[in-house]
C-alpha cells in the first residue's frame, strides 16, 4: 500500500524541473533523429546509384536494354540522366510530398506498394513481437530464479537453439510438418487459393475480416498468418529469453531485492515491483533491438511463406535493382527503427527516474 | 598469505593448471560437447575435400534419393551427393564467417580507435556514420547491398561487413574514452609517444581482449547472415557446394525433406557451439557479467 501512495509523490515532486530537461531531451533527440532520417535517404540513394549494376538493364531485361531508344525512353522517364546531385534533390522534394517514386518493377508508386506490403508484415510481425515478449520474459524470469537448476540449463539450451537456428530453416521444416505432414497448416500464402481478401480498411486480412464480420475469411486468414508468426517468434523468444535473464540476474544480486524478500515480501510483489521495475530499461532496449531483428527475419519468411510484405517486397527489389522500390523500404525500416529508438530512449526517462534526461 | 594454500598451488600438476585455465563453462559436459562439435567442423572445413566419398559437383547419381546406405544424406535435385556437398560446403559455409568477423572486428576497432582517441569533429562524424549503419535491419541492408554490388560470394561479405563492423566501433570507442583519461596512457604522450604509437601501445592492448570475446559471440551471426544471403541466391553461385543455398533447393521441393534438413542442421550446429563458446568466453573474461 505504501508503495501505491509513495508512488505519484515521487514524480510530483520533481515535476516541474524534470519536465522541462524532458522538453529539452525530446528535442534534442527529435533533431538527432531527423539528422539520421536524412543520413537514411542519403546511403539508400547512394546504395542505389554508385553501385556498379546496371539498374536500367535490370528492369528491362537483356532484349529491350539492347535498344538505345527504349533504353533513353526509360532513363528520361525516371530523370537517370540528370547529374546525380539534381537526382537527389529531385527524389527529396518529392518524399517531402510523399511521394517515393514510381516501382519500375510494378509499375505502382511506391508508396501504393508500400500500403499494400506493411499490414501484411505487421500482421505477422505484431503477433510475433507481442507473443515473443511475453513468453521470453517469462521464461527469462523462470531461468533467472531457478538460477543453475535444471530448469535454468534446459531453457539456457532452448534459447541458445533459438537464437542459433536459421529462420529460413525453420520455416521450411514447420512447413513440411504441419503443412506437408500433418496437414494442419494451409500452406504459403495470406489465403487459400480463390478466397476474396476481405474489403480493405487496415490491410490486415484478419482485422478486416472481422470487421467486414466475414468469420470464414477471419479463419482462413488466421489459419494462414500462424506459420510465419510462429517461426518469428520463435527465433525472437530465444533472443529474449537470454537477455531478459541475464537483466533479472542483475537485479536478483542486488541489495534491494534481497531486503525485499527478507523482509517477507511475497514473491509477486518482489518480482512486478522490484525485479522487473529495474530490469526494465536493459529489457526494453532488447525488446525494440529484437523488432529490428524481426523485420529482418522477414525478409527470410515472407519469401518460404510467399507472405506478399515488406521482406518480399525489399527482396524482390533489391534483386531487380529497382531503385525507388528499394529507397522506400530502407526509408520507411529506418525510419520504423529511428521511431523505436526515440520511444525507447523516451520510455527509458519516465521509467527509470535515475536516466538524465536534461 | 596461508601457508596451506600456498602448497595446495604448488601441488597442483600442470595438466591441472592448464585445465583451470579453461572457462568454467568450458568444463561442463555440455561445453566440452560444444568443444568437440566446433573443433570437428573446422576439420571438415580443412580436410573436408579429402573426406568425403563422392565428388560434391558431380551430377552422377540417380536424382531425388532419399538418404540410404551409399548416401547417408541423399541426393539432390541434380543428383549430387548431399553429404559430399555438405562436407565441401563447410569451407565456403564456415571460413568466411570467420573471415568476416575478423574483418568486421579490425574495421571496427580501427574506426573505434580513431574516433575515441581524437574526439571531437572526428568521433561525431565516425559515430553519427556508426549509428547510421545501426538504424537500418543488417539482413535488408546487407541484401540491397549485396544486389547492389551483383549477386556474388565476394560481394556477400563485402554487404555483410558493411552492417557488421559497427557494434565493434561502439564498443571499442567507449573503452577508449574511459582509457584516454588514465594515466599511463598520458604519460605516454607526455614521453612523446606519436598518437599512432600510444594507440598501438597502450589502447589497443586494453581493448584487444574484450573485443575478442565480442568477436567470438559475432561468428554464430556472421554465419546466420552470410547463410541467409546465399539462401535469397545474393550470395554462392552455383554449383558452389554452400549450406544456404542447399536450403534454397528445399523451398521448391520441400517435399524432400533431406534436402533442407541437412544443411539446416549443419548451419545449427556449427552457430550453437560457437555462441556457446563465445558465451563462455564472455562470462571468463568480463568480470561484470553476471555470473552463474
Amino acid at each position: 500500500m505504501s508503495q501505491d501512495s509513495e508512488q505519484p509523490e515521487v514524480t510530483s515532486s520533481k515535476g516541474r524541473r524534470s519536465y522541462t530537461g524532458l522538453v529539452r531531451y525530446l528535442a534534442r533527440r527529435l533533431v538527432t533523429t531527423v539528422i539520421l532520417l536524412f543520413g537514411i535517404t542519403v546511403v539508400t540513394f547512394a546504395l542505389t546509384n554508385l553501385v556498379p549494376g546496371d539498374p536500367v538493364a535490370a528492369a528491362l531485361g537483356q532484349r529491350s536494354a539492347d535498344d538505345p531508344a527504349i533504353v533513353a525512353r526509360f532513363r528520361a522517364e525516371y530523370g537517370l540522366d540528370d547529374p546525380l546531385p539534381t537526382q537527389y534533390l529531385n527524389y527529396l522534394n518529392r518524399l517531402i510530398h510523399l511521394d517515393f517514386g514510381r516501382s519500375w518493377q510494378t509499375q505502382r508508386p511506391v508508396a501504393t506498394d508500400l500500403k499494400r506490403a506493411i499490414p501484411a508484415t505487421m500482421e505477422i510481425a505484431i503477433p510475433a513481437i507481442v507473443g515473443a515478449g511475453v513468453i521470453g520474459l517469462m521464461l527469462g524470469a523462470v531461468s533467472a530464479y531457478r538460477r543453475g537448476k535444471i530448469t535454468d540449463q534446459l531453457l539456457r539450451l532452448i534459447s541458445l537453439v533459438g537464437i542459433s537456428v536459421p529462420t529460413f530453416w525453420m520455416a521450411i521444416v514447420f512447413l513440411y510438418l504441419f503443412y506437408f505432414k500433418l496437414g494442419i497448416s494451409p500452406g504459403a500464402g495470406r489465403l487459400s487459393p480463390g478466397a476474396p481478401a476481405p474489403p480493405r480498411v487496415t490491410g490486415m486480412y484478419t482485422v478486416d475480416a472481422l470487421l467486414a464480420g466475414q468469420w470464414a475469411t477471419f479463419v482462413d486468414a488466421a489459419a494462414h498468418l500462424a506459420l510465419p508468426t510462429l517461426v518469428l517468434t520463435g527465433y525472437t523468444v530465444g533472443l529474449l529469453t537470454r537477455f531478459s535473464r541475464t537483466a533479472y540476474l542483475e537485479v536478483l544480486n542486488q541489495d534491494f531485492t534481497r531486503t525485499a524478500r527478507a523482509k517477507g515480501l511475497p514473491g509477486r510483489t518482489v518480482f512486478f515491483r522490484y525485479v522487473l521495475r529495474a530490469a526494465a530499461v536493459p529489457i526494453l532496449t532488447i525488446v525494440g533491438l529484437a523488432f529490428g531483428s524481426l523485420l529482418s527475419g522477414t525478409v527470410l519468411v515472407e519469401r518460404i511463406f510467399s507472405w506478399p510484405g515488406l521482406g518480399s517486397y525489399a527482396y524482390q527489389s533489391a534483386s531487380k535493382l529497382d531503385l525507388f522500390a528499394i529507397m522506400g523500404v530502407g526509408l520507411f525500416v529506418g525510419v520504423v527503427y529511428l521511431c523505436i529508438n526515440l520511444a525507447t530512449d523516451i520510455l527509458y526517462a519516465f521509467i527509470d527516474p535515475r536516466v538524465k534526461v536534461g | 598469505m596461508d601457508p596451506m594454500i600456498v602448497a595446495t598451488e604448488v601441488k597442483r600438476s600442470w595438466t591441472r593448471r592448464l585445465w583451470l585455465k579453461i572457462p568454467r563453462e568450458l568444463r561442463t559436459v555440455v561445453g566440452g560437447f560444444a568443444c568437440l562439435v566446433a573443433i570437428f567442423w573446422i576439420l571438415v572445413c580443412i580436410f573436408g575435400g579429402a573426406l568425403v566419398p563422392h565428388d560434391p559437383l558431380a551430377q552422377d547419381l540417380p536424382r531425388f534419393l532419399a538418404p540410404g546406405r551409399g548416401n547417408w544424406f541423399g541426393t539432390d535435385e541434380l543428383g549430387r551427393d548431399e553429404f559430399s556437398r555438405i562436407f565441401v560446403g563447410a569451407r565456403v559455409s564456415i571460413a568466411l564467417p570467420l573471415l568476416l568477423v575478423g574483418m568486421s572486428m579490425t574495421v571496427g576497432t580501427i574506426v573505434g580507435i580513431i574516433a575515441g582517441f581524437f574526439g571531437r569533429w572526428v568521433d561525431e562524424v565516425l559515430m553519427r556514420i556508426t549509428d547510421l549503419v545501426l538504424s537500418f535491419p543488417t539482413v535488408i541492408l546487407a541484401m540491397a547491398t549485396a544486389a547492389a554490388l551483383g549477386a556474388s560470394l565476394f560481394n556477400a561479405v563485402a554487404a555483410a561487413l558493411i552492417v557488421s563492423w559497427p557494434p565493434y566501433a561502439r564498443v571499442v570507442r567507449s573503452m577508449v574514452l574511459s582509457l584516454r583519461g588514465s594515466n599511463f596512457v598520458s604519460s605516454g604522450r607526455l614521453l612523446g609517444f606519436s598518437p599512432l604509437k600510444s594507440m598501438r601501445l597502450d589502447i589497443l592492448p586494453n581493448v584487444r581482449g574484450p573485443i575478442l570475446v565480442m568477436a567470438s559471440l559475432d561468428i554464430g551471426t556472421a554465419t546466420l547472415l552470410l547463410a541467409g544471403l546465399s539462401f535469397l541466391g545474393l550470395g554462392a553461385k552455383p554449383p558452389l557446394p554452400e549450406w544456404g543455398s542447399m536450403i534454397s533447393a528445399a523451398v521448391v521441393n520441400f517435399d524432400k525433406w533431406w534436402l533442407g534438413v541437412f544443411p539446416g542442421l549443419a548451419i545449427l550446429t556449427v552457430v550453437m557451439a560457437f555462441n556457446f563458446i563465445g558465451d563462455a568466453l564472455r562470462d571468463a573474461f568480463d568480470p561484470e557479467a553476471v555470473r552463474v
